[in-house]
């Protein structure tokens, strides 16, 4: 018995916590694996769960289908296994990049242990790279040989219909000549002239179309890659940029790694001391002295200096992230304060009507270059700004490079988020219910307790919903900023994409898509969860 | 008119509530509402719905404003609500993100203010026990069902030891059995608390049962005390003794009269109102 | 408000009224203090079937004394009934009338009693209702009487009215006198005597007291068709209530609230009007004496004063 209960506990509980984070979907899975009615849930499964995994994949297809056959100017149409291979592109480019830094950063035993390593890495590597160019050498021959052959009977043809052709043509111009005499000599009309030039005009137009399918097919024979050519040639290609990035791995080890380059500054500083010490003449002196002070301070700066990483997705991602999570604290604590005194107080909202009505159907461009000017102005001199400099000093949040740009777009990101947290709180605070506000007259509550107790309480729920929709706003609005100010960002990821044009740009804009799309979603679940934490009964809908 | 303040202990008179008409005189909802009640009196106020009885109990509960009239309780003239009059309201309106005692406690806090944090949980706990919920102190209001809602609602009311308690249509949304269980309880609690009580209802019997006095309210606008019935049954009350009187049906059928009454003389009476409106002639309506 | 009405030539010897005895007992204005000063009988009339008989006798009440003497006492109308002793004991012998109550009602001016008029009902479904107020400024039922009404009754005596609720809180409320007409439909009559056999077809209501625009005390009196309380009851109300100041005969102008008086005749009403206006209490009209309508064997005019002027008047013609 005890044992049943428990375990009614803990399907309820698991119950309770698929309904709180919105995931009401997976709730017929519970309830099977606890045998609960079976059929219905089998049925409910089919129904809510099953059917839109099916729906999404005949959408795969159909993308998969369709998408190589529209040719754009930048390519075709990535299909899903080309963005699925962008992704890993991107991955591995992050990978490297924090092998690169972690490189850069390494010193003493530990360098040198990581060079022997690296070095095997590139003999293996090396061997495996050029295994793989001479295979693509080979196959590469065997294609050019096939495309040869098949080349050949129809390039003959070509060459011979060009021939009848030329031939047919020369006949027709003596035929012409001929009857133009014959028209002088009053012999034909020039009504019969005209007939023919028309119709050997006609022939000449048939002519010329047969000569272009034959070289289209040639052409499209020459366009033709094998598949195993395409596979040899990423093959190669791949092996090689390893080695390259290997390589680069090797320079960061040696002569580009901070360590070195500290103590080479060290020693050209010593060395220049001993020849300070030599030194005769005030010059000399002078001249060692200088070079010494210029060492100590070039060491100590490379001694701070940070492996300059090239920006991937991922980085793009967190600092997407925390500029919108910036802007949303932004806007909350704006916009909760004052819907609740728009709220309660009928003269404040009348007086910030006209304000919040004209300001929130400004587009977020427009805000995003007002607070660029704006902010640009607090921060002449964005290095050595205290804010900046403590900002990025921090742990975690110092790896984002906090700058203007992260302010002005979080201050956009704000400014659009800001209307429907405020509209939605002064909502929720002016329709409490009215029997509420009579128990908080009849108890004779202050006004602090009234808040605290009543107003706010009963307020949350929309409130919070007021928060979800600016948090999708926010998000929404950043991405823009950040595509249009070349803010570091997603924003900024895809606008990069779209503008240096490389075979993967494509593919990359659609993995940016998803990227966004799934964050954006992620998000919209917190605040769910979030709202209906705090709601006290089963407000929040879901969607 | 004698000062003795246990005789009149709750003194209404001509409590108006007007509301403003843009294309004439203001409408007079409830007009010259006079009633004394003694202490530890249960008065009920019956009337047909719209007649403005919850007008009248709101506006000496102080969450309506009195367009003209006085309102004294033990001869202090009395405006604004105020813990000294406590309402237990139609739907229970509890905050539904508190748990019972705090809803309880969300009143006891204002009324002790000196007591300590441990006073102040033995009293509502005393509260609680009284209506019936010593075991539901910690179930949020959405756990409980309608009757057990209200029982809180009562438990808050009360626990704030009013001078007048003010019922407005308690039982209203409860189903028969529910209503005399919770009639019982809060007649048991009067019995013992002795707290003058307003009851605002529109069931004749449920008024019977639990008042001393019944005030009738002729229909709006310009709703009034049509008449008083005092009733005579002896406290505390059983309530088969009380459906078993000879006389009961006699109280019973006096009050169905008036309100049938009423409803025959709507028509003519509003007329007559809306004649006036228009005339704005000062004189009475002679009905 | 109609009915009460009697055409004089419908009227027939088989009628009878449910008030049947009329005393009016009068206090000489003197400057002696109340309690020195005595009630005088000056008319004792016994309606009967055929004829009204003028009973020859004198009596005096001091305060308290006698029916008259304590509805003086107590400054509000008293009720007796059947065989209570204070009925025998009344100046006059009415053991052998046809009389099951006594009705004293006092008649004030400038807050000074003028007159004490005794009515003697017979029996006849009705009732007699006397509200006082109370202590929480209510009217409750200080005396009564009624016939063929045991619900009507039972409920009655806990019933309560304010200042203007119902009838008897109307006439408090406006000082007036009022007569209605089939008061089961009259929203103002508000208990309802559905269950009892008995139906009221008639009822008049009275406030009586001494200061002006309260009623210390409301008579209500109720009357089925068969038996009215008199053969014609009318009331009227004032018009201009003030006399001009010096002029020892003013023209009061009275107009009917309750009953048309075509029949009666403006001129005769102007006349009983100016009659009561000069004399400034109850006037008596007999047979013997002009002034009365012809078909009329006797009638009893009541004045309500509201300060020195006349606010009302109550004519009972029988």
């Amino acid at each position: 018995m005890s044992e049943q209960t428990r375990i009614e506990k803990i399907k309820y509980g698991l119950l309770k916590t698929i309904d709180v984070s919105g995931f009401k979907v997976f709730d017929p899975v519970v309830r099977l694996i606890f045998g609960e009615e079976p059929q219905k849930q089998v049925k409910d499964i089919t129904r809510f769960m099953l059917m839109p995994i099916v729906f999404v994949c005949c959408c795969l297809v159909a993308w998969n289908f369709i998408a190589p056959r529209h040719k754009t100017k930048s390519g075709e149409v990535p299909t899903p296994a080309q963005v699925w291979n962008a992704l890993t592109i991107n991955d591995t480019l992050y990978d490297r990049e924090n092998e690169k830094e972690s490189d850069f950063a390494l010193s003493d035993d530990q360098r040198e242990a990581k060079i022997e390593e690296v070095k095997t890495l590139i003999e293996t590597k090396e061997s495996e790279s050029t295994k793989l160019k001479e295979e693509l050498a080979t196959i590469e021959a065997s294609a050019k040989q096939k495309k040869a052959e098949a080349l050949a009977p129809l390039q003959a043809e070509y060459s011979e219909l060009k021939t009848t052709h030329k031939e047919a043509r020369a006949k027709r111009k003596i035929e012409a000549e001929s009857l133009a005499e014959a028209v002088t000599k009053k012999k034909a009309t020039t009504e019969e002239l005209l007939t023919f030039l028309r119709d050997s005009s006609r022939l000449k137009e048939d002519e010329k179309e047969k000569e272009q399918i034959i070289k289209d097919q040639i052409a499209e024979i020459n366009n033709e890659k094998p598949k195993s050519l395409q596979a040899a040639q990423m093959a190669s290609d791949s092996a090689a940029t390893e080695v390259q990035h290997l390589k680069k791995r090797l320079d960061y080890l040696s002569s580009g790694n901070r360590s070195l380059k500290v103590a080479k500054a060290k020693d050209s500083a010593s060395s220049a001391l001993t020849e300070l010490e030599s030194a005769k003449s005030p010059a000399e002196i002078l001249a060692a002295a200088n070079t010494v002070v210029k060492n100590e301070e070039r060491a100590s700066k490379i001694a701070k200096q940070e492996y300059p990483r090239a920006s991937t997705i991922w980085f793009q991602m967190w600092r997407s992230l925390f500029t919108v999570f910036i802007g949303f604290v932004l806007a909350a604590v704006v916009a909760i304060p004052i819907g609740i005194m728009c709220g309660l107080n009928r003269v404040a909202m009348a007086c910030l009507t006209p304000i919040i009505s004209i300001f929130k159907p400004v587009s977020p461009v427009v805000w995003l270059l007002i607070f660029q000017i704006v902010v640009g102005a607090f921060f002449p001199n964005p290095e050595t700004h205290p804010f900046f400099v403590f900002l990025n000093s921090l742990p975690i949040i110092g790896r984002l490079n906090a700058n203007p740009a992260l302010i002005f777009s979080a201050c956009t990101v704000a400014m659009c988020a800001l209307w429907p947290a405020l509209v939605n709180t002064a909502l929720g605070v002016s329709s409490v219910e009215k029997d509420h506000m009579n128990v908080a007259k009849v108890l004779r509550l202050g006004l602090w307790s009234r808040l605290t107790k009543i107003i706010i309480p009963s307020s949350l729920p929309l409130m919070f919903a007021g928060l979800r929709i600016s948090l999708g706003v926010g998000w929404m609005v950043l991405i823009a900023a950040e595509a249009l100010s070349s803010s570091e960002g997603l924003g900024k990821f895809v606008w990069d994409e779209y503008q240096n044009g490389s075979s993967l740009t494509f593919s990359n804009i659609l993995l940016a898509c998803f990227v966004i799309g799934i964050i954006g979603f992620i998000l919209d679940r917190i605040m769910i969860v979030l709202q209906r934490a705090v709601s006290f009964d089963d407000g929040a809908a879901t969607v | 008119m004698s000062k003795n303040t246990s005789n009149r202990y709750v003194e209404i008179s001509n409590l108006t509530k007007a509301y403003p008409n843009p294309f004439g005189r203001d409408i007079e909802v409830v007009k010259d509402f006079n009633m004394i009640l003694k202490k530890g009196e249960i008065v009920s106020v019956i009337g047909h719905s719209g007649c403005g009885k919850s007008t009248v109990l709101t506006m000496v509960a102080g969450l309506n404003p009195i367009s003209a009239g006085e309102l004294a309780v033990e001869g202090k003239q009395i405006s604004g609500p105020g813990p000294d009059r406590s309402v237990v309201f139609q739907s229970p309106c509890l905050l539904p993100w508190m748990t019972t005692l705090e809803n309880v406690m969300l009143g006891v806090k204002q009324c002790y203010p000196h007591g300590t944090r441990k006073q102040r949980r033995q009293i509502c706990e005393h509260y609680l026990n009284l209506v019936g919920l010593a075991d539901s102190m910690h179930k949020y209001p959405r756990e409980m069902s309608g009757g057990m809602q209200q029982r809180v609602g009562i438990a808050r009311a009360i626990a704030l030891k009013p001078q007048v308690l003010l019922l407005d249509e308690p039982f209203g949304r409860l189903d028969s059995l529910t209503r005399m269980d919770l009639q019982d309880t809060i007649l048991e609690i009067l019995d013992r608390e002795k707290i003058t009580t307003m009851v605002i209802t529109h069931d004749v019997d449920e008024a019977i049962y639990m008042s001393d006095r019944i005030c009738m309210m002729t229909n709006g606008p310009e709703a009034t005390v049509g008449q008083i019935l005092e009733v005579p049954f002896a406290r505390p009350r059983v309530r088969a003794d009380v459906l078993d009187h000879p006389r009961y049906y006699d109280f019973r059928f006096a009050l169905i009269a008036f309100l049938e009454k009423q409803e025959h003389s709507k028509d003519a009476h509003i007329q007559a109102v809306h004649e006036k409106l228009q005339q704005g002639s000062e004189e009475p309506v002679s009905a | 408000m109609t009915t009460m009405t009697l055409e004089p030539s419908t009227l027939t010897s088989e009628l009878l009224t449910l008030i049947n005895y009329v005393e009016v007992w009068t206090l000489p204005a003197t400057d002696e203090s109340e309690s020195q000063s005595v009630l005088q009988l000056d008319h004792a009339y016994v309606i009967g079937r055929e004829d009204v008989r003028r009973l020859d006798s004198t009596g005096r009440n001091g305060l308290g004394e006698g029916i008259a003497g304590s509805a003086w006492k107590q400054q509000r109308p008293v009720i007796l009934q059947g065989e209570n002793s204070a009925v025998l004991q009344h100046v006059i012998d009415i053991s052998g009338l046809p009389i099951e109550v006594l009705l004293a009602i006092p008649v004030y001016r400038d807050y000074q009693l003028v007159n004490v008029v005794v009515f003697g009902l017979t029996a006849g479904c009705g009732g007699v209702e006397i509200w006082s107020r109370d202590d929480r400024d209510e009217l409750a039922i200080s005396g009564s009487y009624y016939e063929g009404l045991s619900s009507f009754e039972f409920i009655s005596q806990y019933v309560r009215f304010p200042k203007g609720a119902g009838v008897p809180g109307a006439c408090w409320k406006d000082g007036r006198p009022r007569i209605i007409a089939q008061p089961h439909a009259a929203p103002n009559f508000i208990r309802s005597f559905d269950k009892d056999p008995a139906q009221l077809s008639q009822c008049i209501g009275l406030p009586i007291g001494r200061e002006y625009g309260f009623a210390g005390s409301v008579i209500l009196l109720l009357s089925d068709e068969a038996k009215p309380l008199a053969r014609n009851f009318n009331l009227w109300q004032c018009e201009s209530s003030t006399p001009t100041e010096g002029d020892t005969n003013p023209a009061v102008r009275f107009t009917s609230s309750s009953l048309d008086t075509s029949d009666l005749g403006s001129d005769w009403c102007q006349s009983v009007c100016d009659r009561v206006a000069i004399d400034r209490q109850t006037l008596l009209l007999t047979s013997g004496s002009d002034g009365l309508p012809v078909g009329f064997r006797f009638g009893v005019v009541i004045p309500f004063f509201c300060n020195e002027s006349i606010d009302d008047l109550a004519v009972l013609l029988f």
